[in-house]
């Protein structure tokens, strides 16, 4: 779906991607970073917006760089800003994008009744988009991005400023589009939980870098249950008999270490691991894995770098 | 039951071809300014120097009939002898022979050769002039069909320039500027369409509206003229006028286009373009004029963007000079502005706000 081989983008002296190379095949991919990470940049850059340093990379087989034209024909965008052109009804609005992505005009008009029911926007087809609420201006945003029947969403924070319901009725178009509609979409935001909810495989940036990627249940954890332990006496052996029976572990605060245990197994091992350690367990909590403990920890680790 | 199936499909339809898809917008921009009342009134106050100069062409063509009117001012005559055409004649030697059969087939001489002016009744052209003077072996070294010429139509677009004016202020200001306002920019150029196809769609709202106040009514006045004289020897002796027409509008159209895109690009306020507007036009004219009075010299006018283009104009109609400029200075300075308007618009027109 998307291949972007050591992509550095600069704003003058500012490196706004650093050297980044991922491959997602999709077809939901979160994007997720803390803000300034290079998220919308390198969303722009996917559209041929803005001219790389160094590096390159590909849309759906179509070369970012020489290909500009045939990465938009393939691709539908909603910007992360409150977009629009205004004195222009709904329908109007995405008829003429439609006409503007090559459409004829009656196919263009009739789509546009079509999407807007689609979205929820079917009793404001009539209504001027600038008085639109913020919910219903990501929804025209999101419309306009499938006029042309893309391939491919690039979805630049698809939620922002919509209320809880709003949200959700988002998501679950998002999730509809990308496992129904056979569309692909690359769903950039800060929202950890939006990511849960509609990708397979998440890429998260820090920095301009790619912090960490991958299938998202593989990053949870989620075949494995998590254990936060706290031993006493030899922590050292204790870790290594942990390892002995094929178990991982990793250091946390406060003598804490966390330990990863097959989904059918117990904790039998660990309290066996403890005994033949002579050690004493004196905190054992099950702990339930998310994306956003993956998170915080690739980002830490870029900051530690 | 709704009337559409409220689930997304696929569109299997072909796409228009890439060529003309700058005239969506172009299209768009056209009856958006349409909708404003301003734009409206403007076309409608441009068409009144048009009807007024249709008024004086019947007359002019009709040459005979307006110097008669003028001369009696009243009575029952007024309408005797309210039609032909004058036609300026100019022969080889006196022509006895040719002035007397002129007379005799009852067309009207004024003046003496070897150059006069005479009136050809209604129905009949210049060929009745050739075939007589065939008849009395008179050699014929030009005839002039009547008409206006170019001072008329430099005249007119001169005074058509001022529409244009305020049409670049009413259409033109917001063109840009609202989309980099409501940050529609990156709507755009997300779409398969190049920064050139947008600004060309841009272009093309501004230059529909400057053509339909400049070059239409010109157009239409030099082929209502042709069509009033009845002789294919206007065509002849006026051809380039129709030229002339086209060019002088071309470069006032561009020159303006250009540069109200410009300033509209610069802006996110559509007043802010047409005040910078209104202040290259003007506060350049004023500017220009204090300093032509005070030095006495005729250059400082090339300052003013306005001037340039008459300066333009009176070249390409070959009229009588307002200034002593040189006219190939103001077609650089013209012709630089286009360049600089293009680099301010190619910079500005992007889908990424880049704030260092």
């Amino acid at each position: 779906m998307i291949t972007i081989e050591r992509l550095t983008v600069r704003y003058g002296t500012t490196v706004a991607l650093d050297d980044v190379s991922f491959s997602v095949e999709g077809p939901a991919v979160g994007l997720l970073g803390p803000n300034g990470a290079g998220k919308t940049t390198l969303i722009k850059g996917l559209l041929g917006f803005l001219k790389p340093a160094n590096g390159t990379g590909s849309v759906l087989g179509h070369n970012i760089l020489n290909e500009p034209l045939a990465v938009r024909r393939a691709v539908g965008y909603l910007p992360e800003d409150d977009c629009m052109i205004p004195d222009m009804s709904a329908v109007r609005f995405l008829t003429y994008f439609g006409e503007l992505c090559g459409i004829p005009k009656d196919d263009a008009t009739q789509r546009a009744h079509e999407i807007l029911y689609y979205v929820g926007l079917g009793e404001a087809r009539y209504r001027n988009v600038e008085t639109f609420s913020a919910g219903m201006k990501q929804r025209i945003k999101l419309a306009q991005a499938l006029i042309h029947d893309p391939k491919l969403l690039l979805l630049d924070e698809p939620t922002n400023g919509m209320d809880p319901t709003g949200r959700d009725e988002m998501l679950h178009l998002i999730r509809d589009i990308s496992r129904e509609k056979g569309i692909g979409v690359l769903v950039s935001t800060h929202l950890l939980p939006d990511v849960e909810t509609v990708c397979e495989e998440v890429v998260v940036l820090n920095k301009g870098k790619v912090a960490v990627h991958g299938d998202i249940a593989e990053l949870k954890g989620t075949n494995r249950k998590v254990y936060e332990v706290r031993v006493r006496g030899n922590k050292d052996s204790f870790c290594e008999r942990l390892v002995r029976d094929g178990y991982e572990w990793k250091e946390l605060k406060d003598d804490m270490i966390k330990v990863l245990v097959p989904e059918e197994e117990g904790t039998a091992k660990i309290f066996r691991a403890a005994k033949e350690s002579s050690s004493q367990i004196r905190h054992l909590v099950f702990e339930k894995s998310s994306l956003e403990q993956v998170f915080v920890e690739s980002i830490k680790g870029g900051e530690e770098k | 039951m709704p009337v559409y199936d409220q689930t997304y499909k696929r569109w299997e339809g072909h796409a228009k071809s890439h060529a003309f898809r700058w005239w969506v917008i172009t299209k768009y921009g056209i009856k958006t300014a349409l909708k404003k009342r301003a734009a409206r009134v403007m076309l409608t106050l441009a068409l009144l120097p048009f009807i007024a100069s249709c008024i004086y062409i019947y007359g002019r063509t009709h040459f005979g009939a307006v110097s008669q009117f003028i001369s009696q001012l009243g009575g029952h005559e007024v309408l005797q002898g309210m039609s032909g055409k004058s036609y300026e004649v100019e022969v080889e030697g006196t022509a006895t022979a040719f002035l007397q059969r002129l007379s005799q087939e009852g067309i009207a001489i004024q003046g003496e050769p070897p150059r006069f002016t005479v009136l050809i009744p209604d129905g009949q052209n210049s060929r009745l002039i050739v075939s007589i003077a065939k008849q009395t072996g008179t050699k014929i070294k030009q005839i002039i069909p009547p008409g206006v010429g170019r001072s008329f139509y430099s005249q007119f677009l001169e005074w058509q320039s001022r529409y244009l004016f305020l049409l670049l202020l009413v259409v033109g200001a917001g063109l840009i500027a609202k989309d980099v306002k409501f940050k529609a920019l990156q709507l755009y150029l997300a779409k398969p369409i190049t920064n050139l196809e947008y600004i060309l769609g841009k272009l093309g709202v501004v230059v529909f509206f400057l053509a339909m106040v400049t070059l239409v009514p010109g157009v239409l006045l030099f082929l209502i003229q042709a069509i009033l004289v009845g002789d294919s020897l206007y065509f002849r002796h006026f051809w380039w006028v129709m030229g002339a027409i086209f060019w002088y509008s071309a470069v006032i159209i561009l020159s303006g286009s250009f540069l109200i895109l410009a300033l509209s690009a610069l802006s996110e306020s559509a007043r802010s373009a047409a005040s910078g507007c209104a202040a290259v036009f003007l506060l350049t004219t004023a500017i220009a004029q204090l300093l032509r009075r005070s030095t006495h010299d005729d250059n400082y006018m090339l300052i003013s963007f306005r001037h340039n283009w008459t300066s333009v104009g009176e070249r390409i109609f070959g009229v009588e000079r307002l200034y002593d400029l040189p006219w190939a200075w103001s077609l650089v300075i013209l012709v630089g502005a286009i360049v600089v308007c293009a680099v301010v618009l190619a910079r500005r027109i992007r889908g990424v706000e880049v704030v260092k």
